[in-house]
């Protein structure tokens, strides 16, 4: 990847800092969603001793640690919350800049990658949610971008930073078991079946041993879960969607921001399309230098699928929910690779419009408020404000509807109320000073003639 | 601070004097070994002499803290001179520097946390028990006390000897801090066999892995001897690799020295030296030559002797407190040796197999300690099998493994442990940093303040490192009261209990702090006895009498049999025999006899119904009890007074005058028997009568509720009590 600076690269670096800028304005106004105060409450906050003694897939491992040592180290803020999240989308904007320049070159191609890879909504939030998702995808990719590189110009070094970032793939989200086995196989194939000596690594130079790259991905992922998840319980493990179909439509809606059941029949078909092309591409450029980022990629897609269906039919595992984000740049990165590789003028001009209409679309929906997975809760923050400002050394007695109590409990840690009395998930049949009430419990306000303080879209306050 | 010298001296002494007998032995066998693996086997092969010589000054009884000094002090000026004519020895093959300062500092980190805990005062259950109980016994005796009937006193106690030349110097913790002496010997070791034999990082992981293990660590600081055990193996196949290359008669003797000295530190490690046997057959393809095996088993059954010479006089089994069922003795009964066994070979509340390597690597509450995370990549061991040295250590872990089998407790797996460290290290050795990242999360992960995060709250593991005790800054009764509840009542039981006199308790108490001899009821013959007396008047009131009625029969004896097997004891309280509805009274001429426990069928007919007599064991055909008489009497009814084992099949026999022993009948009549009140007294006098006149009781003993509410029929009073645990003279 020689040092040039072309129109379009320029824009791409302006429009990843902006990015990132945004994301930065994200992390620090935005609420927290349910999920980020549920792993806040029962794995961030409490001692280790009572965030080791259970475990849940809410606990993203290594973004807990992060987020463990961020917290520490400043005061407990939206802000130092998603610091681990926020430093793990630069490197995700990172690499999709490296690989994407690395393979795609420059120009318009080069661009809608770089838009595809980083403007979808899911992804947009994964790289500032204090969450593993964006963490996961972020060591994924590096992963794949290294194994890449190693390809080009072979690298024990680099193979073994792939490896342990395929590892902590893993940790930062269970979800990315799937990719990461699937990755892992793809490159222990490749290695195992000459094409790396076909694809120009002198013979002389030492490899490093499928198995040696195995094992060092097994012992990253090993150091860091094997204490968390020895309290792991299949009940708590076992949740996610009961269906790939699910899985596809619910990333579809998200990314689109439209649930309407034709466009993810389009989307389940064209995944099939693009497991299927992803398949046979890798066959086809399997032995080729060039074709090593079709190669991986479509293996990968296929091989994951596969992998989930298996554990979904033998261990009765469910299908992956938000930590199906790897889908969105394996599907990017297949698709585009393969019509770049015909050298065809029709089918390149086909994809720049599909990508600009999906972009246009991205655009459309680009989150600069709240995150989906918090989106009903975007008042949490001021709600707890008002209740801070109405309590005033008081020791309230706050009645929560069930899917806000996570994140009062961590406003109440947050704002350092610790006057108000303990937020627990219990029915709303008690006397309280304040009402949480999200639309579900809204009723409770004409039953018990409750003054309402405030009222948004997804939360009541009342008294 | 003078008591800690004494502790301290007491402990470099031992260690100084076992590296001086080890120096003068090595001297002679001319042993070509490098500078560090000579000091540590110059220590571990004396410690295993010192210990030989200590068994034989306690068998003679002159075990005294004279001997020990002008011994030692003699043994510690030859081998300085000895030393001083001695060539320099050559050293190991290097290890990376970043490597060795990279275990150092774990190593060093580690020490001074664990020495903190190896100084304070004792308080182990067992090293405060049994451990350091008979070390202090012996060191009252000077000798060891043949009138104390304890299974635990029957084991082979080479550690043991160690511990008291350093109790005769510094007490309990200078006893525990030559135990921990071995603690720190071993992953010294394992890191001069991987240096010597080509694998440095591996052993360097190993040793780290090892010596963070919480439950070796924990055992290491207390005066227990597993690592002792472990170390002496460990010794044992680096010697016997040591011969492959050399194969030298004088290494030979080391380790058929070795080999014994581990039996007699703890039976468990009797596999020892048929692997060493094994290994010379293997590692020649043949038979080994005469001489060789001479040079290996001559000095082994020496080291062995002391142990099973004495049990085999005192006892009557070599073996004791095992093997009862072979070598029958009224000391321990071979139906509670199995009911022991048993208790200790099963794992309690564990759901399910899986949960095993979770129990040994992360809990540690359901098998008394855990060994750590890293051993949960044991499977990857098998890596090492690629290698002839990695089917070694594997064959090795295996091996001795085995007797954790026999009890499923964590520790018994400390032997099998340093062989699949180094199996694991060989086999992740080509993955580069994994064993250093490895050996850094084990170090991190098993830090008593992490670990306590994540274990079950009560594994058995060090939990902080109280300096101030252990600088003896803080008084030592109050911190060993705080750690071990009943020695609370130490000085009222002091006061109260004449010295000489014993005292009953149902359960294990610090004996190594109680300046009075204690009998358990498990623990032998007489605390069985005593035990089953106070239980009798709610546990097992002879509340029914069989009686089995035939026609009237002259005869010179009779006996009743058992022809069934099953699981229940058969006891009988009172066995009467009557002729036209009147007791044939009892004669000194008749001999009573039984089988088994023949030892106690005076129980039987003695007339107080506290008392029984049992097999103590599961009923099995033939067994019988069975009086003869001086002169043949008549008899028509045989009444045996008991609690019925329901699942027995009892006949009646009598004796012909032919001498032939003839079934008469196998029916008996069994109805509900009404006794007279007084049992209680009954069973507190029958105690006196063996020679308790104090008991120990808990809360939770069967006894205590009643004990408590009717202590005037009991005949009993409360001198103390103490954190559960109440102290009685029976009046």
């Amino acid at each position: 990847m020689e040092p040039t600076s072309t129109a379009s690269i320029k824009t791409a670096r302006w429009f990843l800092a902006a990015l990132l800028a945004v994301n930065l304005y994200r992390a620090m106004t935005q609420s927290v969603t349910p999920g980020e105060a549920w792993n806040y409450d029962r794995f961030i906050g409490p001692t280790w001793k009572e965030a080791l003694a259970h475990f849940d897939v809410n606990n993203h491992v290594l973004n807990t640690l992060l987020v463990r040592i961020s917290t520490s180290q400043f005061h407990l803020t939206e802000l130092s919350l998603r610091l681990p999240s926020l430093l793990a989308g630069v490197l995700y904007l990172w690499v999709v800049f490296r690989l994407a320049r690395r393979w795609f070159g420059d120009g318009p191609q080069f661009l809608a990658v770089v838009g595809l890879l980083t403007l979808n909504p899911v992804v947009v939030d994964a790289l500032s949610e204090a969450r593993g998702y964006g963490m996961a995808l972020a060591c994924w990719m590096w992963a794949l971008e290294l194994i890449l590189e190693s390809v080009e110009s072979f690298s024990a070094q680099k193979l073994k930073l792939a490896a342990v970032c395929l590892g902590l793939s893993v940790v930062a989200a269970l979800a990315f078991v799937a990719p990461a086995l699937a990755l892992l196989m793809v490159f222990l194939a490749w290695s195992k079946s000459g094409a790396q000596a076909r694809s120009g690594v002198s013979p002389g130079r030492t490899a490093l041993p499928g198995h040696v790259f195995a094992l060092i991905f097994f012992l990253t992922a090993f150091v860091l879960l094997a204490i968390p998840l020895d309290r792991a319980e299949w009940n708590t493990l076992a949740v996610g969607a009961t269906s790939l179909r699910q899985t596809i439509n619910e990333i579809t809606a998200l990314s689109l921001g439209t649930s309407l059941k034709v466009i993810g029949a389009v989307a389940r078909v064209t995944m099939a399309l693009v497991a299927l092309a992803g398949a046979a591409a890798s066959v086809r450029y399997w032995r080729r230098r060039d074709g090593a980022l079709v190669a991986f990629t479509g293996a990968s897609l296929v091989l994951t699928l596969v992998l989930l269906m298996v554990a979904h039919r033998c261990l009765h595992t469910p299908f992956p929910q938000e930590g199906a984000i790897y889908i969105i740049p394996l599907t990017v990165l297949i698709v585009t690779a393969v019509i770049l590789k015909q050298h065809n003028r029709t089918a390149e001009i086909a994809f720049l419009a599909v990508s600009t209409v999906l972009l246009a679309r991205y655009l459309v929906e680009f989150p600069f408020g709240m995150y989906a997975a918090g989106s009903q809760f975007s008042g949490a923050r001021t709600l707890a404000k008002t209740i801070r400002a109405n309590s005033r050394g008081a020791s309230p007695r706050i009645g929560v509807s069930l899917a806000a109590e996570p994140i009062m409990s961590y406003y109440r840690t947050r704002y350092r109320q610790l006057n108000w009395q303990p937020i627990g998930r219990l029915p709303l049949t008690g006397d309280y000073d304040f009402y949480v009430l999200t639309p579900a419990d809204a009723a409770l306000i004409q039953e018990r003639h409750l003054h309402v303080m405030y009222r948004d879209a997804g939360l009541t306050l009342a008294r | 601070m003078r008591e800690v010298a004494n502790i301290l001296f007491g402990a470099t002494f031992t260690v100084a004097v076992s590296v001086a007998l080890g120096t003068l032995l090595f001297a002679r066998l001319r042993l070509a070994l490098h500078r560090w693996e000579a000091t540590l086997f110059q220590f571990v092969v004396g410690a295993g002499c010192l210990s030989f010589l200590t068994a034989i000054l306690c068998t003679l009884h002159i075990a005294r803290k004279g001997v020990f000094q002008w011994g030692g002090l003699i043994a510690i000026v030859l081998a300085l001179r000895q030393a001083k004519h001695a060539p320099r020895r050559r050293s190991l093959p290097a290890v990376p520097l970043t490597w060795m300062a990279l275990f150092f500092v774990i190593f060093g980190v580690f020490f001074i946390y664990y020495f903190f805990n190896a100084l304070a005062p004792e308080v182990s259950p067992d090293g405060a028990g049994y451990h350091l109980g008979n070390v202090v016994r012996i060191w009252r005796h000077h000798g060891f006390d043949w009138d104390y009937p304890s299974m635990y006193a029957y084991l082979s106690q080479g550690t043991e000897m160690l511990f008291l030349v350093a109790f005769s110097f510094g007490r309990h913790s200078a006893a525990a801090l030559v135990h921990f002496t071995y603690l720190c010997a071993l992953p010294l070791l394992m890191v001069c066999w991987g240096r010597r034999f080509g694998y440095p990082k591996a052993a360097l992981f190993a040793a780290v892995v090892i010596f963070a293990c919480p439950v070796v660590a924990k055992d290491g600081v207390s005066a227990y001897n597993d690592l002792a055990v472990v170390t002496l193996i460990f010794a044992v196949f680096y010697l016997l690799q040591l011969w492959d290359e050399f194969k030298s008669s004088n290494l030979l003797i080391v380790i058929g020295l070795l080999s014994g000295a581990a039996y007699a530190a703890k039976y468990t490690a009797f596999l020892t030296l048929p692997f060493a046997f094994a290994w010379l057959c293997f590692s020649r393809r043949h038979f080994p030559s005469r001489r060789d095996l001479l040079c290996l088993i001559l000095p082994a059954l020496v080291m062995v002797a002391p142990w099973t010479l004495r049990n085999w006089f005192w006892i009557g089994n070599p073996f004791a407190p095992f093997f009862n069922s072979w070598f029958p003795n009224p000391y321990y009964h071979a139906g509670m040796e199995r009911i022991y066994a048993d208790l200790l070979r099963h794992y309690t509340a564990i759901k399910h197999y899986w949960e095993i390597p979770l129990q040994l690597t992360l809990r540690g509450g359901l098998v008394e300690g855990m060994f750590g995370p890293v051993f949960l990549l044991a499977p990857l061991g098998m890596f090492a099998l690629r290698l002839k040295c990695g089917r070694r250590l594997l064959l090795a872990a295996v091996v001795f493994a085995l007797p954790a089998y026999l009890n499923v407790g964590a520790r018994f797996l400390i032997p099998s442990a340093p062989f699949l460290a180094l199996a694991i290290g060989v086999g992740l050795a080509e993955v580069p940093g994994a064993l250093a990242a490895l050996a850094l999360f084990q170090a991190l992960a098993c830090w008593p303040g992490i670990l306590s995060t994540y274990c079950d709250p009560w594994t058995w593991r060090i939990t902080s490192s109280p300096v101030r005790a252990a600088l003896r800054l803080d008084p030592e009764l109050p911190y060993l009261i705080n750690h071990i509840g009943d020695l609370a009542l130490k000085i009222p039981i002091e006061l109260a209990v004449p010295p000489g006199e014993r005292i009953f308790s149902f359960a294990g108490r610090p004996e190594a702090y109680i300046d009075r001899d204690i009998i358990v009821s498990y623990e032998s013959t007489l605390g069985n006895l005593a035990q089953d007396t106070l239980w009798a008047p709610q546990g097992h009131k002879p509340a029914n009498a069989q009686r089995f009625k035939f026609l009237p029969v002259t005869t010179r004896g009779v006996r009743v049999v058992n022809t069934a097997s099953a699981t229940d004891f058969w006891t009988v309280a009172e066995m009467r025999l009557r002729s036209q509805g009147r007791e044939l009274p009892r004669s000194p001429g008749w001999r009573l006899s039984a089988w088994p426990n023949g030892w106690e069928v005076q129980l039987a007919f003695d007339n107080n119904y506290a008392t029984r007599w049992s097999t103590w064991e599961a009923v099995r055909p033939h067994d019988r009890i069975q009086v003869e008489f001086g002169a043949a009497q008549r008899v028509d009814e045989v009444v045996l007074e008991c609690d019925p084992a329901w699942n027995a099949h009892l006949q009646v026999e009598v004796l012909t005058d032919t001498g032939r022993w003839v079934p008469l009948t196998d029916t008996p009549e069994t109805v509900k028997a009404e006794f007279a009140p007084g049992m209680r007294r009954a069973a507190t006098r029958e105690l006196r009568a063996i020679g308790f006149r104090f008991l120990l009781v808990n809360d939770g003993d069967m006894v205590y509720a009643d004990m408590k509410k009717y202590p005037m029929f009991w005949g009993v009073t409360l001198l103390a009590e103490a954190n559960g645990t109440h102290f009685y003279r029976i009046d």
